[in-house]
This record gives C-alpha cells, structure tokens and sequence, in this order.
C-alpha cells in the first residue's frame, strides 16, 4: 500500500481527498439541518452542462462549470415556497444535463470522458486541480471562521435571525455560492452523481450520536476522513472505482449507524 | 413620555385588497398588550408592519418614536408565530439564548463574559437556568418557549413581540407562562405586544386588549368585560369564552405547585 505514495498522482489524490474530506464533513452539517440535500444534488448536476460548455469552447471547464452551478443555485434558492423549490430543482437539473448532452453532441471530435466526470477519476487531479481545492479551501475556511456564529444562529432560526437585523440573504447566497465552488472541485474526485452523498452522508450520520452541533462537525470532519481513506485504498487494493467505492462505504456506515441507533436508543 | 409604538389610521392592502384599516393601537413603556382576533383577521400583519416587514397604504406607525424601517432591529425581540428553528438541531438551552447577543456583538466578535451574564440573567428569569445545559430537543413545548422568550431578552430590547405564544401549550403551561411575562414586564419595564387567538387566559394578566378583525372593535383594560356585540363583530356568532380563574377545577394548579 506503501509504494502507492511513491507516485505523484496518488500523493495528488491522497491530499485533494483529505481536503474535501475536510471541507465537506464541516459543510454537511449546514446542508443537513438547512435541509439542502436536494439543493446540492442540483448544483452538482448543473456542473455537467457547464463542463460540456466549456469542452465545446475550447476552455477550461471549471469557469463554466462555476457559473452554471452558481446561477442554478442562486435560482433554486430564491424560491421561498418548498413545493415550488422542489419543482424548480427537478426541472433544472434535468435542463443542464440535457444542456450538457446537446453541447456535447456539437463537439467535432468526441475525445471526452464522459464516465470520469460523472463517477470522478481519482487518479486524474493534477497539480492545478489541488491548488483550486487548497485555495477553496483556504478561503472557506476563512469565511467561516469570520462569521460561524451568525451562521449558526442563520441554521438554527432564519426568521427570528432576519428579524434581529441579521443580513440572513447575504450569507445564504454565500453559502450557495460555496457549495457551487466545492462541488465543482471535487467533481474529479467523486464525479457529478456521487458528489451529493459525500456532503450529506457525514452529518447524517454524526446526529445519531452527537448531541452538540460542534462535535457534529467534529466527528462529520473526522467520518469523511475516514471514509475517504479507506474508500480509497480499498478500491486500490480490489481494483474498483474510487468515486463509487467512497460512497458506497458512506452509505453503509450511514445505514449501520441508523439501524443500531434505532434499535439501541430509540 | 411617548408610546412605544403609536399606530394612527392605519391601512394595509394585500395586492388590491384592504386586510387591515381604520387601525389605532397605542403600547407604552411597562405595558402588556394583547391583540385578540380570529385566524385570518390581520394580527401577523400588523405585527409584520411593526417589525418593518410589510408596508402600509395608509396611515402613521411609529416605534419607538420612528417609522419602522428605521428601527433598529436590536431594539425589539421577536417570538414569530409557529416556532421556527431547524427541528433536530443539537444544541443547548444556554447556547440557544447567546444567539440573542450575536445581533448586539457584532460580525467579526465573539460573546465575552458580559454576554455570558445576560444569558445566565434572562435564563434565571424565565425559569430556566437549572436547565442550560440541557438540548433544546429534550424539551417540552412550555420550556422551549420560555427558552425562545430569553433569546429575545438577551437582546435587551425596549419592545417584545410575541406571535401566538401560547400555541400548543397546555393551560396550565400558558398561565405559568403570561405569570412570567408579567414578571419579565415588573423587571425590565418594556412593552409588551402580543397576538393571540384565545381571549381565555391571556385578558387576565395583560394591561390591554384590543379584538381586531380587519379593524380593531374594542380597545379596553384588561379586566373589564369585552362588550357582547364586539365579540360577535371579532370572532363571529358561534362563539364561547371561558375565563381562567381560581374556580376553575381540573385544569387549574393545586396549591402545592
């Protein structure tokens, strides 16, 4: 297992993994409890047709890839009533995937990956890939760290927040506007569909048995580690997808997690 | 010395249509006023006028001497109607109520020891200080909205707004609760707002009542009969009030408690 971490590809992967385990485990909690599950699921999805946009221009995916997610989760978020929320994500999510298929079908020459992007490629990060994630991370860090507690009260009672003079709007949008930035990095790592599970698996996991929202994320943190470290080098050592492998750890954990806790405290 | 909040002539449509007119309501320092009224008869728009959250056609509103959106929003804590934090968030009473100074801190602060004295104060004056370190989840209905009623306090604000504070609690649970309120309004010596739908329990510990139903028909002292025919105009024919006193049997306290 060793010898893996003589290639810089894998040293690559190994330090974009633990960031974005990092990062999500701490954003899971705010996706879990501000129940943005579906919203996440939406923005991922919406990076396939900025990706496809800019493979047809000739650019780089990631700006492209930013602002679709970026202007899907901005729309989304502005919908205050939940069933019009719902429906705004179901449509848009399928309209950026079938924005991306029709961008990729007026490509000349078909050299794309398509697999790689929906179910992530590991082994792929390059040295840029890791300094957009370090930078992302740096600067999500910093934002947090700025303003946790208006966050927190934000998560835990957005009314009485906004009530009490609280810039509620600015920091949701910001917060929107992050997780478009996180997804989008972390696509290689674990592709547009299995993105959503890594961000929402931790924290729902970590409520079963925490009862304080600091160790939730402490332990969210710490559970992606885990389950990143061990989805990868399982998926190494069985010669599996990494992507599907990490996710598939996550939900087992997840579910093992529900069953004894139901049955045990319940 | 000037109201605290002054409403004159007021009117507020919904589109084209009037949902509140002809309103005039007057809270004062140390008062407790309630706003009685059936559901759909305009009490959580008026309350949203005065906490600068919906606009009036018509009319003069002034708190604390100023229009409302010049308010500052520290100057008044809000208990909103149905209880609005995130279900499941695991966090404990003496955290919840800190979120009461986050507004006064400031960005980029964090609560000192000062902060921490307010909590500790509000939490003993609602009763619930024995309990701070408890998770707001393992809660009863009563308890939670006291711990939401320290929040606000912890604001130290000159007006509390409270929408239907009472819901969902039971009758002995709202009676200790209007006995704190009354304790809270004795010690801070702030105006009180509420809205209610139960003329029951509440006319007895409030200074004021007014029944609104699109207008207000009755502006009164607490204690003082509400005219029949003003019932009948608020919340229709089919009406039956019960007033909560010490002859109540079953759903009243014994005296041990």
């Amino acid at each position: 297992m060793i010898e893996l971490l003589n290639y810089e590809f894998a040293r690559n992967a190994l330090i974009a993994g633990s960031l974005i385990s990092i990062l999500f485990g701490f954003l899971s909690f705010f996706v879990v409890m501000k129940k943005l599950s579906f919203l996440t699921v939406g923005i991922s999805h919406a990076a396939f047709g900025g990706i496809a946009l800019g493979l047809l221009i000739g650019l780089s995916p990631y700006p492209t890839a930013i602002i679709f997610c970026i202007l899907t989760g901005f729309l989304i978020a502005s919908q205050s009533n939940r069933s019009e929320y719902d429906t705004v994500i179901g449509i848009i999510f399928a309209l950026t995937m079938a924005l991306g298929v029709i961008f990729l079908s007026l490509r000349k020459s078909y050299t794309f990956d398509l697999m790689s992007y929906l179910f992530g490629s590991i082994l792929g990060i390059n040295k840029t890939d890791l300094l957009f994630i370090t930078i992302t991370t740096i600067l999500v860090t910093l934002f947090f760290t700025l303003f946790f507690k208006e966050i927190i009260f934000i998560t835990f009672d957005k009314t009485v927040a906004k009530a009490s003079g609280l810039p509620v709007d600015v920091f949701e949008y910001s917060i929107v506007a992050i997780l478009s930035f996180v997804i989008v990095f972390s696509i290689k790592l674990i592709g547009i569909i299995l993105v959503s599970a890594f961000l929402i698996i931790p924290a729902a996991t970590t409520i079963f048995i925490a009862n304080n929202y600091k160790k939730v994320i402490m332990l969210s943190i710490v559970l992606n580690l885990v389950i990143f470290y061990s989805g990868f080098f399982l998926s190494y050592k069985l010669d599996l997808p990494a992507g599907a492998t990490i996710v598939t750890i996550g939900a087992l954990i997840f579910f093992a997690t529900s069953f004894i806790n139901k049955k045990f405290f319940n | 010395m000037k109201p605290y909040i002054l409403i004159e002539d007021l009117e507020v449509k919904y589109q084209q249509k009037i949902v509140l007119e002809n309103i005039y309501l007057e809270v004062n320092k140390g008062e407790i006023v309630c706003v009685v009224g059936p559901n759909g008869g305009g009490k959580t728009t008026l309350l949203k006028v005065i906490l600068g959250l919906k606009d009036y056609s018509k009319g003069s509103v002034l708190v604390l001497g100023k229009p409302p959106e010049y308010v500052d929003r520290k100057e008044i804590g809000y208990l909103p109607q149905q209880e609005s934090s995130a279900r499941n968030f695991p966090i404990s009473v003496f955290e919840v109520v800190l979120m009461g100074r986050y507004p006064k801190i400031g960005l980029l602060k964090k609560p000192d020891k000062e902060d921490k004295r307010i909590v500790e104060e509000c939490l003993k004056l609602v009763k619930m200080e024995h309990l701070k370190e408890e998770n707001i989840n393992n809660l009863s209905g009563g308890q939670r909205q006291r711990v939401f009623i320290a929040r606000a306090l912890a604001m130290e604000p000159k007006i509390l707004i409270l929408d239907e504070p009472s819901t969902g609690l039971d009758i002995v649970a709202q009676e200790d609760f209007y006995k704190t309120l009354v304790e809270i309004r004795d010690k801070k010596e702030m105006a009180i707002l509420m809205v209610s739908h139960d003329i029951g329990v509440v006319s007895t510990f409030v200074d004021k009542i007014a029944c609104l139903n699109r207008t207000i028909h009755y502006h009164g002292k607490s204690g003082q009969p509400i005219p029949e025919d003003v019932l009948k105009k608020v919340f229709g024919t089919n009406i039956q009030i019960l007033v909560h006193d010490q002859h109540c049997r079953g759903c009243h306290r014994g005296n041990n408690d």
